[in-house]
């Protein structure tokens, strides 16, 4: 199937589909802007009140994102199912205690005051921690520019339309509702954009399947091409299957998950909407792996991410084409919002107001994060140029680098006695160093990946530190 | 209900796993049916529900 082909798919049902989304967008922005001009609490937190259905929907739609759909689907066409085995199995079972226990005692243990994924640094270490990690934090903002990227080169493959103008114009809607209204307005629009990223998943299952013909078409196209396609563990070698498990741990250290933990209305919330994400969620990133393998099996002749759409526009019929982009744009936007949301808010208050000491009341800190979420915007359009040869080892890289060196700060800091403010303070700083150094020197010498060498040596580091704690907690 | 919640990942996390080793083509058809648009349209039912009468405060 041609390019061509794939823009005369596309119908008048489909453009009217993805055209009436962006207004309704616009529109719950607009009826939300009220509750934001109640103070930082209700901009960033909602007022911590956010009710279970909401909660379900924000956590949902802010955890699996663009990458999980294209990104996965990529990786799935090169190296096959494995992706399941090594990352969307394990992040599910990794994420059980976050969902249990981490989740739970921040909201209802840690003092309202902390906002941001900096300040429970600062409360757990001190500030120097707290300022060095609102630096380091700021690496996953880089990121968040894929989702720009997948949007807008999906509808480039699609309409024809140029990638870095759809890419402005993604990021200036997103930018409208999220300074308008903070976090009311992106957990409402979370909400719709959560279900219809999963209706739209299903719905392409069954289409699928019966383009592929099930597990035995599958098994007949991918065997003849390479049989590991097919095995549970792959081609990957097992520091790199190591590394992989390091990074589906990476949502411990991700600040939009404690932004909404610190939203919801109690811990207990926490529990049972988190477990259901991660149910939801497997099924989702299932659905990537199957959109990954008949891509490979049906167009292995072309690029990736065009075997994906024309796998995925191949399959579906008129009208769902337009509820897959709306569904896509939906997992964009829902993340892109929340990126947008925690970035202002650790620049401005974590980075100035904290860190050189700016003196701004409540008021001047929400203004302030207005005037930064523009600045964000071009910084994440400029961001997508890093994107341009592919986005499948995306999250792997930058979700790895925050994973290895924040997850024992961040872990160790919750739940073991006696806190030491040197093995916070070290293990950000020695990890990221020592990140990027192996990186540079040593990554590909070794074939030990840097994800998953920093994740050792952050362990000895923040152990090492306590080691030397006295009795006395100094 | 955290108990009911985490069963129920585990019941699917174990038939995905079974159904992607073994080959088994009802595991996606199960899976979106129940998680991916009966779940979500459940919840979307729950929240546009209609609701009694508000109790007003003086």
């Amino acid at each position: 199937m041609e390019a061509s082909t794939l823009r005369s798919l596309w119908s008048g049902w489909d453009t009217l589909i993805l055209a009436s989304y962006l207004p309704a967008v616009l529109l719950v922005g607009f009826l939300y802007r009220t509750r934001s001009k109640e103070g930082l609490a209700q901009f960033v937190l909602a007022g911590r009140a956010l009710p279970v259905s909401i909660l379900l929907g924000t956590a949902f739609a802010s955890w699996y994102d663009t990458w999980t759909i294209m990104g996965q689907a990529e990786e799935v066409w090169s190296n096959g199912m494995a992706l399941l085995f090594i990352y969307i199995l394990p992040t599910a079972l990794f994420r059980i205690p976050l969902a249990l226990w981490v989740g739970p005692r921040f909201r209802d243990q840690i003092p309202e005051t902390v906002y941001t994924l900096p300040d429970l640094l600062t409360h757990l270490y001190g500030q120097r921690t707290g300022s060095l990690g609102a630096v380091l934090i700021l690496v996953q903002l880089a990121f968040e520019g894929v989702h720009l990227f997948i949007v807008a080169e999906a509808l480039h493959l699609i309409l024809g339309l140029p990638i870095l103008q759809t890419v402005c114009l993604c990021a200036v809607v997103v930018m409208f509702y999220t300074t308008v209204s903070g976090l009311w307005a992106e957990a409402v629009t979370d909400l719709f954009q959560f279900a219809i990223m999963t209706a739209s998943a299903g719905v392409l299952v069954y289409f699928l399947l019966e383009d592929v013909g099930g597990f035995a078409g599958l098994t007949a196209m991918l065997e003849p091409q390479d049989p590991r396609l097919l095995d549970p563990l792959g081609r990957e070698s097992v520091p790199s299957t190591l590394s992989w498990c390091v990074t589906a741990l990476a949502l411990y250290t991700a600040p939009q998950v404690y932004q909404r933990f610190g939203a919801a209305r109690r811990g207990r919330d926490i529990k049972i909407v988190y477990l259901l994400v991660l149910a939801l969620g497997v099924s989702y990133g299932a659905v990537m792996v199957l959109v990954g393998l008949a891509a490979r099996a049906l167009y292995p002749e072309l690029p990736p991410s065009e075997g994906i759409w024309h796998t995925i526009f191949g399959a579906l019929p008129t009208g769902a084409r337009g509820l897959f982009m709306v569904g896509l744009a939906a997992a964009a936007m829902s993340t892109l919002d929340t990126s947008l949301l925690w970035g202002s808010t650790v620049i401005v208050k974590n980075i100035f107001q904290d860190t050189f000491g700016l003196k701004m009341s409540e008021e001047g800190i929400v203004r302030a994060n207005r005037y930064m979420i523009p600045v964000l915007c071009v910084f994440l359009i400029a961001a997508t140029r890093l994107y341009e040869g592919g986005v499948a080892r995306a999250w792997y890289y930058i979700g790895g680098f925050t994973a290895a060196v924040f997850f024992f700060p961040i872990v160790g800091g919750l739940f073991l006695p006696k806190r030491c403010s040197s093995a916070g303070w070290l293990t950000l700083a020695a990890g990221s160093l020592f990140y990027v150094l192996w990186q540079v020197l040593a990554a590909e010498a070794s074939e030990i990946p840097s994800n998953f060498a920093t994740f050792v040596f952050s362990f000895l580091v923040f152990f090492g530190c306590r080691m030397k704690v006295r009795p006395d907690g100094s | 209900m955290v108990r009911l919640t985490l069963a129920y990942f585990v019941i699917q996390i174990t038939l995905l796993s079974g159904g992607f080793i073994f080959r088994q083509d009802w595991v996606f058809p199960l899976l979106a049916v129940v998680n991916l648009i009966a779940g979500p349209a459940a919840l979307l039912i729950f929240m546009i529900r209609p609701r009694g009468p508000r109790e007003h405060s003086e």
